[in-house]
């Protein structure tokens, strides 16, 4: 059980600018959070959007610069890297769109997409380069034939396994999959989890599985964090947190889940209102203006994140 | 249950550049007065396709509607003057609620300024007939009430203030509950809701459909729910009917559906939704393209049941229960409920 | 090549964008075929006092002006003083203007705001004026007319480049390839100018009509290639005089500009629409 990713009081403030580029407030799309990712796991991070997943994902790939606290990756503090550190450190580290289709060059073939991380990265030989990319592909489960495809001509879920193929014909260690499952459809989406799945045994792979699907994260994750408002409010192995949610959030965000055959949501749903402007966020506890259990003091204090069982841990000052 | 709209026989074809694709192929459907009936199928099923035929916003340059019948309310509206269905029905007795509510506004007019406009022209209390028309301040009053009273029911908080917002002022959650409030507002027969909580989180989500169910229910109202998420489709839906490569395969009261589904594809779609339990089964294959379709069953290259038989020719809807129709030659065995 | 044959078909299909090109042809034909075309190839230095102002006929088609010479003939040469100058000041203001653009709208600091700055400047000044400017100071000759373009010229598209990879670098693709470890001129040369160049070259085409207008507005002035060039603008000038008695000699080669400029014109919004990334098939790649 080796660490490899640690976030440590990990901060990312956006300015908020009015018409004359004046800065009037901070949006705090990540605001202290620590959290760390074992080697060989899939640690999903959920939540609705505007909670900062995204930003968490981007950050720790540096496509956002962290406003403070640290990233270390494998030992090394990747929190400020020189352009060209962090150009050498993509080859360990990935991150996956969430729409692959526009993540590709539309003037593109797939092949030239496909060649383009060893071009960048390795100096191996034309010829060393196809067979490499031949054998990603057969990996993800593509024909040969699509390497003389436009991005525009296959499928959203071909689109995906490309996306997929880019980033592994570098053999990363970790992988950032941001909603890898969003615009697919059911029959596809299950096949391109099971295709996460093998992929991570064949190329010994850890994942950050970012998504709003609650069903997909408890399928594949072994922990999970849930994030709101820039904050994780609660992170656990992902049975317990699914089976005994304990922050009033957690809880709300799983009755909300239409299950079919079990009770509708339509007649037991109790959360009312919606998420307030990150701009404005209210004192104390962010949740507190929806939470159905809210208490005089959750308006004045913060809560932290604490582990109040083994491994799993909340930050709800109503949980004991 | 008294019918309020029947599709029969629809068939419609997109020109493309690669030939005529027939995305709707004979399709049928039936929605009871107050019903809400949940259209599942993937992408490229049809069921959009659907929807805009019902409430006639077809893309008239591609799109071509060769047979089938679309009966509303007594009056055919494939055969009926465009310009009267315009002013009659659409908007009126068929209202819209789109998948994206934000694109559904127009940017530099305020809410207010957008109800008004629709009220001028499809409140319950707007004479029939187009052209220039005088908005009297009486029946403004009136439309402006009956207004408030509607973003009242659909939880908006602050009605007045929301009406002077602009559409970028407002979340997401609130533009669809609008979009809800200004469906209902010409007091429509028919609701066609075309992916309404798709773009929305899913605590918003269950707020939205709760919303929707109850008002559909209260003021009596036929909602066509189409969607990509069987989930959603059970929490709202009296009755589903699903779509695959533009025919509907099967139809059934909601329970029935879910308890003891008959067609192979329906099968297979409810096993790849995601569940501890189960592990995740795809299905093999892909959506076949409506150019060429697959002769015979327009399922049967993925379908394990598949014979000689599907291969060849095309099944007819069966029944297959009470108010449970399916179009496969090897219906699945209904399973008692567990 | 296919995607050229591509190109073609679609243009063949697109009327007026087929117009365009034809005319631009016809345009390029008639410059390097001069020689042959003309019915009186000497009539570029040589005069005929005594045939001056002749009226069109078979001998003359378009007439002959007030030195006697061909009208017709000219013509044709002048088209090779068009062509010339309006090729070499584009490719200038090209080669100058898309790199700045492109180097201006992929750094965000002070080098891209200062070249930025310098172009505006540019472009604050009237065109024409400054082209009058430098061609005044230079002295009148077919070099100066083209560094007076092409210094006029440049900062249309630095601006086009410069706001088109600001627009495509928030493309996801872009940020996909920086994140895979693109160093920034490959994303620059790879990435970035192939998904702009449709722009790039509509602006080039349209660009063309509006040199060679300049062109002519500053031959008409005196400003461009001394006598006895058959530039067309200078000709319309040496015309003037003689209007209306003798039509032909101003008619000429105003229509000659005409259309040339409207060639360009239909080809360029043809191509706008031909461009489309999206709409490109894979069997023609």
């Amino acid at each position: 059980m080796t660490e490899l990713l640690r976030i440590d009081g990990l901060k990312k403030y956006f300015p908020i600018l009015n018409v004359w580029k004046r800065r009037t407030g901070w949006l705090k799309a990540l605001d202290d959070v620590s959290l760390s990712v074992t080697k060989g796991e899939i640690l999903g991070v959920v939540g609705e959007s505007g909670c900062g997943k995204s930003t968490l994902g981007k950050t720790v790939m540096g496509i956002h610069e962290a406003t403070d606290g640290v990233i270390t990756f494998e030992g090394n503090d990747i929190t400020h890297l020189k352009p060209y550190q962090s150009r050498e450190l993509r080859r360990d580290l990935q991150y996956t769109y969430q729409d692959p289709g526009a993540s590709l060059d539309p003037r593109w073939k797939i092949g030239k997409s496909l060649d383009e991380p060893l071009i960048i990265h390795t100096k191996l030989t034309r010829a060393q380069r196809r067979e490499r990319v031949s054998e990603i592909l057969n990996a993800v489960g593509l024909p040969e034939g699509h390497l003389d495809l436009y991005p525009h001509e296959i499928s959203g879920g071909q689109q995906r396994r490309v996306g997929l193929a880019r980033i592994l014909t570098l053999h990363p260690s970790m992988v950032v999959l941001d909603e890898p499952t969003s615009g697919l459809d059911v029959s596809v989406q299950a096949t391109i989890l099971n295709l996460f799945l093998d992929l991570q045994k064949q190329f010994d792979l850890t994942y950050i599985f970012i998504s709003h699907d609650l069903s997909v994260v408890r399928m594949i994750c072994d922990r999970v964090a849930v994030m709101y408002l820039g904050k994780v409010v609660e992170i656990g192995p992902t049975e317990e947190v699914f089976d005994t949610p304990r922050h009033p959030y957690t809880q709300s965000l799983l009755a909300a889940i239409p299950q079919i055959g079990k009770a509708r949501v339509t007649e037991t749903f109790w959360l009312e209102g919606e998420p307030p402007d990150p701009g404005n966020l209210p004192s104390g506890c962010r949740f507190r203006t929806r939470c159905p259990k809210v208490a005089g003091r959750c308006a004045t204090e913060m809560p932290e994140l604490a582990e109040k069982r083994a491994g799993h841990a909340d930050a709800c000052l109503l949980v004991e | 249950m008294a019918e309020l709209l029947n599709v029969s026989g629809l068939e419609v074809g997109f020109q493309t550049d690669n030939g005529l694709a027939r995305v709707l192929d004979h399709v049928n459907l039936v929605i009871g007065k107050g019903e809400i009936i949940g259209l599942v199928g993937e992408s490229g099923c049809g069921k959009t396709t659907l929807a805009r035929s019902i409430l006639g916003v077809l893309p008239a340059n591609s799109a071509r509607i060769s047979s089938g019948s679309i009966r509303f309310d007594g009056r055919s509206l494939l055969e009926e003057n465009a310009a009267d269905l315009a002013n009659e029905i659409r908007g009126r007795e068929i209202t819209f609620v789109p998948q994206d509510p934000f694109s559904s506004f127009n940017p530099v007019f305020t809410i207010g300024d957008q109800v008004d406009e629709l009220m001028k022209w499809k409140s319950p209390e707007a004479p029939l007939g187009s052209g220039r028309r005088w908005y009297s301040p009486r029946r403004r009053r009136n439309d402006r009430a009956r207004v408030m009273e509607l973003l009242r029911t659909v939880q908006l908080p602050d009605p007045e203030g929301i009406l002077k917002k602009y559409p970028h002022e407002v979340s997401g959650g609130q533009r669809q509950r609008l979009m809800i409030a200004m469906a209902l507002l010409p007091e429509p027969k028919l609701i066609i809701a075309d992916e309404p909580t798709t773009a929305l989180d899913v605590t918003i989500q269950a707020q939205i459909l709760k919303l929707l169910k109850r008002l559909a229910t209260e003021r009596d109202v036929s909602v066509l729910f189409t969607t990509h998420d069987l989930g959603t489709a059970y929490e709202i839906c009296d009755r589903i009917t699903v779509m695959y490569a533009g025919q509907e395969v099967e139809s059934a009261p909601t329970e029935a559906f879910f308890a003891a589904p008959r067609h192979p594809y329906t099968n297979r779609l409810l096993n790849s939704l995601p569940s501890r339990d189960r592990g995740i089964t795809g299905i093999p294959g892909q959506i076949p393209g409506l150019i060429a379709p697959p002769a015979g069953c327009r399922f049967h290259p993925r379908c394990d049941l598949a014979s000689a038989h599907c291969k060849a020719s095309r099944p007819e809807i069966t029944e297959a229960g009470a108010r449970h129709i399916v179009r496969c030659f090897h219906p699945v065995l209904a399973k008692e409920p567990s | 090549m296919a995607g050229l044959r591509f190109l073609l078909r679609k243009l063949v299909a697109d009327r007026t964008a087929a117009l365009g090109a034809f005319i631009i042809m016809l345009l390029i034909v008639v410059a390097i075929a001069a020689p042959v075309l003309s019915t009186h190839p000497g009539d570029v230095t040589e005069f005929h006092p005594p045939e001056r102002l002749l009226p069109p006929s078979l001998e003359h088609f378009f007439g002959t002006d007030r030195m006697g010479a061909d009208v017709y003939s000219r013509l044709l040469f002048g088209a090779r003083i068009t062509i010339a100058i309006a090729v070499i000041a584009i490719t200038v203001s090209v080669l100058i203007g898309v790199p700045v653009g492109l180097i201006a709208g992929y750094y965000r600091n002070w080098i891209s705001d200062g070249l930025m700055r310098v172009s505006d400047i540019f472009l604050a000044v009237p065109q024409i004026v400054l082209a009058i400017a430098i061609a005044q100071t230079l002295g009148p000759s077919i070099e100066n007319v083209i560094l007076a373009l092409s210094a006029t010229y440049w900062p249309f598209w630095a601006r086009l480049v410069y706001a088109e990879t600001r627009s495509t670098l928030n493309e996801t693709y872009i940020e996909a390839s920086i994140a895979l470890g693109a160093s920034p001129w490959r994303v620059m040369l790879f990435h970035v100018l192939p998904n702009i160049s449709s722009s790039v070259i509509v602006r080039t085409t349209i660009g063309m009509g509006g040199t060679i207008l300049t062109a002519a507005a500053l031959g008409f002035l005196g400003l461009g290639p001394p006598a006895p060039s058959p530039e067309w603008g200078r000709t319309i000038a040496e015309s003037r005089e003689f209007l209306p008695e003798a039509w032909w000699y101003a008619t000429a080669p105003g229509m000659a500009i005409f259309f040339v400029v409207m060639g360009f014109n239909l080809l360029g919004d043809g191509l706008r629409d031909i461009l489309d990334p999206r709409t490109r098939r894979s069997s023609d790649g």
